[in-house]
């Protein structure tokens, strides 16, 4: 989004699981090709249900993955998420990654 | 005592080899193989730059040391593709790792040695007294025009150092430090440019040669040491042929550079370069051991270090190695290379 | 509540290049007043429901159809439905005598990609960062139901098939053909597992009703009754559900439009719902109490004269805003020819962060 203010509030709670090394499992996932806007280069990706390991639940993208399966276990890690084009801000937020 | 408290390292885990950008400019694989000593490059996924790879360097850092973070109160990353030209990723990265807000910060650029120069700048307040901790990251996301000779070797890849001045805490002590600088045009990225330009073959004695070993002679003289007493050897890889070189003008023995050659398998990461051969050679050093690091950074200058390795190495806690991370690996076409490269 | 409900109008839904949302509220609007032999001014209130036009329509109301009391209501693909338990509540509260329930939207004047990005808004602000859609979020719940219930993809493609049959009897659907499963599998990969010939295309339409107080029914005669209106609310990401083969808003929803109206699932002969992709018919079949969890499916292959008559948002297409009078309109008129006593209308807003229960009496 193009609000500085919206950005900066959302974008703490966004980070925070980054660094929180609370791992979780796949519960359900997707793989999204039929992108919406500003998204549609990014295709194909992995959406996924994740339930993380202190009870709560996060739906985020599931990155350097090349196959995914209900019961995997997940990290989280910081990622690029979103760019407002040329000018406008950088987005960052927390995706899961397969842990080996 | 002043010295390394922790390290991170971080790779992506996408390569590209030099036969399939090769491929793609009807270019011979070996002879490029053979003059530039490299294999293969790391190449990173679309959603991952210089401030990602920097907090996950720094993570790595932060989970072998096992120091308060809050009391971390510098951070400095040093990039030349650095996320915003004008917003820092020092600040952003300080506060994504929940160190606080007491800390200064500031990114750094000066091409390849951009990292060095932010763990001087550590060196000096630790031992200075005026922070516990400082951070310092090298990390780049380096981009090279297509077809250029620089796509075989510009990589990604970050490293991150906790400094510090508690004896008990020191896992390699600072013994000497020894910089030079000078105006040289080797190799340069004007404002508005999405890549470098570079002068060839300029950029060798002139410029990597002549500061690189200039400094190392230097700070061995400065800390009255010779060859036989590095164990060893951390040099700036533009790629594998120029530390080689090195090493051979300096009489190391071949055996002390190795760790340099990691540059084959995941090309030069810029900022990150001597930094994770530095964090290669953490992953195994033994107490009381030197190391020798000597950055280079185009422009051009080289700052060199002297290590001596602690008992208290023994003491760090379990975070990823810099060999997980480059044996950890998926290779692409280069379609799919110059996609991750395009996506933003 | 019994109230009675004076004429209705549809608008052949589709890609309507020609007509603004102006130009489809007048033709809509004027339709219902003709159909009830009102005059303008006749109307105490009028709820216009429309999803994305970003129109001020109660302006253009005045306008085109010289009603002086108008109301927007926006709540996504739901936004209909809900403009009808508005215009029941006006009549309920003695505010007005006749009130208009009038849903339209130009989904056709949007890109794909546009449409895909105004409707990730619906979903809650992590499934949006995240790229997900409408979609997408479908497709995780289907995964889950498949797993869990033994199923494969394949075998949901029973839905839009059936509902495609239904609608080639139906004028106002924009698409009458059959749709034979050879053709879905064919069909490009939207959020797998589902693919894009199973999911219902959003377009063009309007869609009225008028409803008056049971006062005022003396000088009308009524096409059938609104005995029940019930809108519930639910978390729209689903991390923040309880299950995900479940829409809870659907459930409270279902619940206390049963209660109002004094009957049960078994009693309703006909039901209009949700079928946006083929598990939010599945899933609405459970929620709404005509199946248990899990059998959804079963229940709507030996229940095929009862399910989605019209074509459902399938083979009708998906006009938001229209949508929930749309499926009204058809709930009324089949209840009207077929002499069934009840029958019910489901609508969703995004994945189930609203759902509207509407239950009509013939």
């Amino acid at each position: 989004m193009e609000s500085s203010p919206l950005s900066w509030r959302l974008s703490k709670e966004r980070i925070k699981p980054a660094s929180s090394e609370i791992k979780g499992v796949i519960e359900s996932f997707t793989v999204v090709y039929n992108a919406p806007k500003g998204y549609e280069n990014h295709v194909p990706y992995t959406i996924a249900l994740v339930r993380l390991a202190n009870g709560e639940r996060a739906t985020s993208q599931i990155v350097d993955a090349d196959r995914v399966e209900v019961g995997m276990k997940v990290e989280p890690c910081l990622r690029k998420v979103y760019v407002n084009g040329d000018k406008g801000l950088i987005e960052y937020g927390v995706k899961f990654r397969l842990i080996k | 005592m002043t010295g390394i408290v922790s390290y991170g390292a971080y790779i992506p885990r996408y390569r590209i080899k030099v036969e399939e950008i090769a491929r793609v400019y009807g270019k011979d694989a070996d002879f490029i193989k053979s003059e530039l000593l490299i294999e293969e490059k790391s190449v990173p996924s679309w959603d991952e730059d210089s401030l990602t790879m920097g907090f996950e360097a720094s993570l790595n850092a932060l989970r072998r040391a096992g120091i308060n973070k809050k009391k971390i109160q510098a951070v400095y990353s040093g990039s030349e593709s650095k996320v915003y030209a004008v917003k820092p990723n020092s600040s952003m990265i300080g506060e994504a790792l929940g160190i606080g807000d007491d800390f200064t910060s500031a990114d750094i650029e000066f091409a390849c040695k951009a990292g060095t120069a932010g763990i001087q700048m550590c060196f000096g307040l630790a031992k200075s007294g005026f922070i516990e901790y400082g951070l310092a990251i090298g990390s780049d996301t380096s981009q090279a025009m297509p077809g250029d000779i620089l796509e075989y070797t510009a990589s990604a890849g970050a490293a991150a150092f906790i400094i510090g001045n508690k004896k008990e805490e020191v896992i390699a002590e600072l013994e000497e430090m020894h910089s030079i600088s000078s105006d040289t045009p080797d190799f340069w990225r004007r404002g508005m440019q999405k890549y470098p330009s570079h002068a060839e073959r300029f950029t060798g004695a002139p410029a990597y040669f002549r500061h690189l070993v200039d400094c190392t002679k230097a700070v061995m003289q400065k800390a009255k040491l010779k060859v036989d007493d590095i164990d060893h050897v951390a040099f700036h890889t533009p790629n594998g042929k120029f530390p080689t070189r090195a090493g051979e003008i300096l009489k190391f023995p071949k055996e002390k550079l190795q760790d340099s050659l990691i540059v084959s398998k995941i090309g030069n990461t810029y900022s990150a370069a001597s930094m994770l051969v530095l964090t290669h050679i953490l992953d195994k050093a033994k107490p009381n051991e030197r190391i020798l690091l000597t950055s280079f950074g185009s422009g051009a200058g080289s700052d060199a270090f002297i290590f001596r390795v602690t008992n208290n190495i023994k003491k760090l806690k379990q975070a990823r190695t810099t060999k997980s991370y480059m044996d950890d690996r998926r290779y692409v076409s280069y379609a799919a290379y110059r996609k991750l490269a395009g996506v933003s | 509540m019994r109230i009675p409900v004076i004429a209705t109008s549809l608008v052949k839904f589709g890609d309507l290049w020609e007509k603004g949302i102006g130009d489809l509220m007048m033709e809509s609007g004027e339709m219902a007043l003709r159909n009830a032999r009102l005059k303008p001014g006749m109307v105490d209130s009028l709820h216009i429901a429309n999803a994305f036009s970003q129109e001020m329509c109660s302006a253009i109301a005045y306008e085109k159809l010289g009603i002086i009391n108008s109301v927007s209501v926006n709540a996504a693909d739901a936004s209909g439905a809900v403009a009808i338990r508005e215009a029941s509540n006006s009549i309920l509260s003695g505010q007005s005598n006749v009130a208009m329930a009038l849903g339209v939207e130009k989904m056709a004047d949007f890109k794909s990609n546009e449409i895909l990005a105004m409707t990730s808004k619906l979903l809650d602000n992590e499934e949006f960062f995240a790229g997900a859609t409408v979609q997408s979020q479908f497709a995780v719940m289907t995964k889950k139901y498949l797993n869990d219930f033994g199923l494969k993809a394949e075998d949901l493609w029973f839905v839009p098939s059936k509902n495609h049959q239904n609608g080639i009897g139906n004028e106002y659907a924009q698409y009458r053909f059959e749709l034979k499963q050879e053709k879905i599998s064919s069909s490009p990969l939207a959020a797998d597992p589902i693919r894009m010939f199973e999911c219902a295309p959003y377009c063009d339409g309007a869609a009225a009703l008028i409803m008056c107080s049971p006062r005022a029914a003396r000088k009308f005669k009524a096409k059938g009754y609104l005995l029940a209106s019930s809108v519930a609310s639910g978390s729209s990401g689903l991390s923040k559900r309880k299950s995900l083969t479940s829409i809870e808003s659907t459930k409270n929803a279902a619940e206390q439009a049963y209660h109002a109206a004094g009957i049960g699932p078994k009693d309703i002969g006909l039901a209009e719902v949700h079928d946006i992709v083929p598990i939010s018919e599945v899933l609405a079949i459970e929620d709404l109490g005509f199946a248990k969890k899990g059998a959804g499916l079963s229940y709507i292959k030996s229940n095929s004269g009862k399910i989605n008559l019209s074509g459902g948002l399938k083979a009708c297409g998906n006009a938001p805003g229209a949508t929930g009078v749309r499926q009204a309109v058809d709930v009324l008129r089949r209840l009207k020819s077929s002499k069934l006593k009840y029958g019910l209308a489901q609508t969703l807003a995004g994945t189930g962060s609203i759902s509207v229960v509407n239950i009509f009496g013939g």
